[in-house]
């Protein structure tokens, strides 16, 4: 069939050992292959294909999917601790070919899963989503990366000479190649700190602005098989990984890094300000003339800790839900919990801060001649 | 009928990742984002959007709220018939982004005026973006040359 296996621009996703949760992917019903497809998707539904996995897969914007598996191990329902190991984890080589693989040529756990036209963003988003835990290499024509994930939270990738940003900026930019779960150390310092949602949305705003300007790469099929991942190795020198400096590593030097390639040598097809640090507040909106009428300091509860000025009560009501009703916004958008939080009205601004441990400390100011 | 090119003018301000809109009840009914954010996360957020404005004083109408979160923040608009979101870097040029969402604010209020009065939302359905995470749509899967629709 013409819409199966060994098309252009295909990228397989091993979705054995890492993530996908206990609702995800825990079908035998995929493993057999019984001439009914009505029974086989029954039963995948039974057993919760319908549901995350279903959802996950379709997330990927995948038109077509093809999923194998070995005899029907039912190792995604494990926890992340009770995965099998790195020995056992060294499977085989993914190999892009234009028919499926038999059992006998699948690792000895878990799925694998190719994924016709799958996108690399989408393929992240997967794993983030399930909170996985692991490293992931990639590898793109003669070009190989790597993205490091603890609980969903992408936290460092590396690529050539480039890590951080940079590099899951460069990873994310390849469009065709190959993903899978690696045996590579978690690196022990953080060095990417944007959320993946946050990450990509960068992403595809300076790909929509460089879409003109850069041509399309023609997709090709990756048929040979991965190499062995590089060893593992310190993602820092001791001495910076001590110091916990988490810039550490955006300078690290090359030869600490996996072998260079033409493509990884390109700097970053990122726009400048990607690079530039956050800075609040340093947008010139500062003009305003305010008087504070009333500070709190509220517990995770909602109980006031501290309060002065005026009314209070009511005052920490209107921050506690607000807060509150931010806090769901910004997991509803996948951005975490917010930092700060601005109520602007006509002659008040409310200022709501989220503190380190947990509380959280909010300001009421009069806000005069603030705006034309 | 409304369309989306109003929400692109809000990419004239440097740096603005994209915007959505939801009514008076949080409904979405214009988005102009990249796919990485799905309408569901949309229609979810949109409720407690809604709802936010009830966070201010009786005695003092909203003019905006803004949401700061780690390397990004998002710019809540309120107009008269609902709000409107500006995904923006920390970095924005505020007065500027504040000008074009009253600006769009004000348009859209108008627009959503002209609107006859119907059942139903004020627009066209959202169609979901290209590479959303989360699609409505039928998806078809094969394997092992059998064909399956989820």
């Amino acid at each position: 069939m013409s819409e199966e296996l060994g098309a252009d621009t295909m990228a397989s996703h091993t979705l054995a050992s890492r993530g996908l949760g206990s609702e995800s992917l825990g079908s035998q019903g995929l493993g057999s292959q019984g001439p009914d497809a009505r029974e086989q998707t029954s039963a995948a539904e039974q057993s919760g294909v319908d549901g995350n996995a279903a959802a996950q897969l379709a997330a990927s914007s995948v038109p077509n999917v093809a999923v194998t598996t070995e005899s029907g191990t039912l190792v995604s329902g494990m926890p992340v601790s009770a995965m099998p190991g790195p020995d056992e984890e060294d499977e085989e080589v993914l190999e892009v070919d234009p028919e499926p693989m038999g059992d006998e040529d699948m690792p000895p756990n878990g799925f694998h899963a190719f994924l016709r036209h799958a996108n690399l963003h989408n393929l992240l988003q997967i794993e983030s989503l399930s909170r996985t835990t692991g490293v992931f290499l990639v590898v793109s024509g003669g070009s190989r990366g790597y993205l490091h994930l603890a609980a969903g939270e992408l936290v460092h990738a590396e690529t050539g000479g480039l890590s951080g940003e940079a590099a899951a900026a460069e990873i994310l930019s390849w469009e065709d190649g190959e993903f899978k779960s690696c045996t590579r150390t978690l690196a022990p310092i953080r060095t990417v700190h944007s959320s993946v949602q946050t990450l990509l949305m960068r992403l595809a705003k300076a790909s929509d602005e460089a879409a003109h300007a850069r041509p399309h790469q023609a997709s090709r099929v990756v048929r040979r098989p991965l190499d062995q991942d590089a060893p593992t190795q310190p993602h820092l020198p001791p001495t910076l990984a001590r110091d916990g400096a988490p810039e550490a590593s955006e300078g690290r030097a090359a030869s600490a890094a996996p072998p260079a390639s033409p493509r990884a040598s390109r700097p970053p097809p990122l726009p400048a300000r990607f690079e530039r640090e956050a800075k609040p507040e340093s947008n010139g909106d500062s003009r305003r003339d305010s008087n504070s009428v009333a500070d709190v300091v509220l517990s995770i509860a909602g109980e006031v800790i501290s309060g002065r000025g005026a009314a209070t009560e009511e005052f920490s009501a209107r921050v506690a839900y607000a807060a509150r009703l931010a806090d769901l916004i910004g997991r509803a958008i996948r951005s975490g919990t917010p930092r700060s939080l601005e109520l602007r009205g006509k002659s008040t601004q409310t200022l709501v801060q989220w503190q380190a441990d947990g509380t959280l400390t909010a300001s009421l100011d009069l806000v005069q001649n603030s705006r034309r | 009928m409304i369309t989306v090119d109003v929400l692109s003018s809000l990419k004239d301000i440097d740096g603005v990742y994209g915007s959505f809109v939801v009514d008076a009840t949080g409904a979405l009914i214009l988005r102009d984002l990249p796919g990485v954010i799905d309408n569901g996360a949309l229609r979810e957020a949109g409720p407690r959007i809604a709802r936010l404005w009830g966070a201010f004083p009786e005695d003092d109408p909203a003019d905006y709220v803004l949401l700061e979160f780690a390397s990004h923040q998002v710019f809540i608009k309120k107009f008269e018939a609902g709000s409107l979101c500006i995904f923006v870097p920390p970095s924005v040029n505020r007065p500027a982004l504040r000008m074009a969402a009253n600006f769009v604010g004000r348009w859209l209020d108008k627009q959503l005026a002209a609107l006859p009065e119907v059942a139903g939302p004020a627009s066209e359905p959202v169609p979901e973006p290209a590479g959303s995470t989360a699609s409505g749509k039928k998806k078809t899967y094969i394997f092992r040359g059998q064909r399956y629709e989820v």
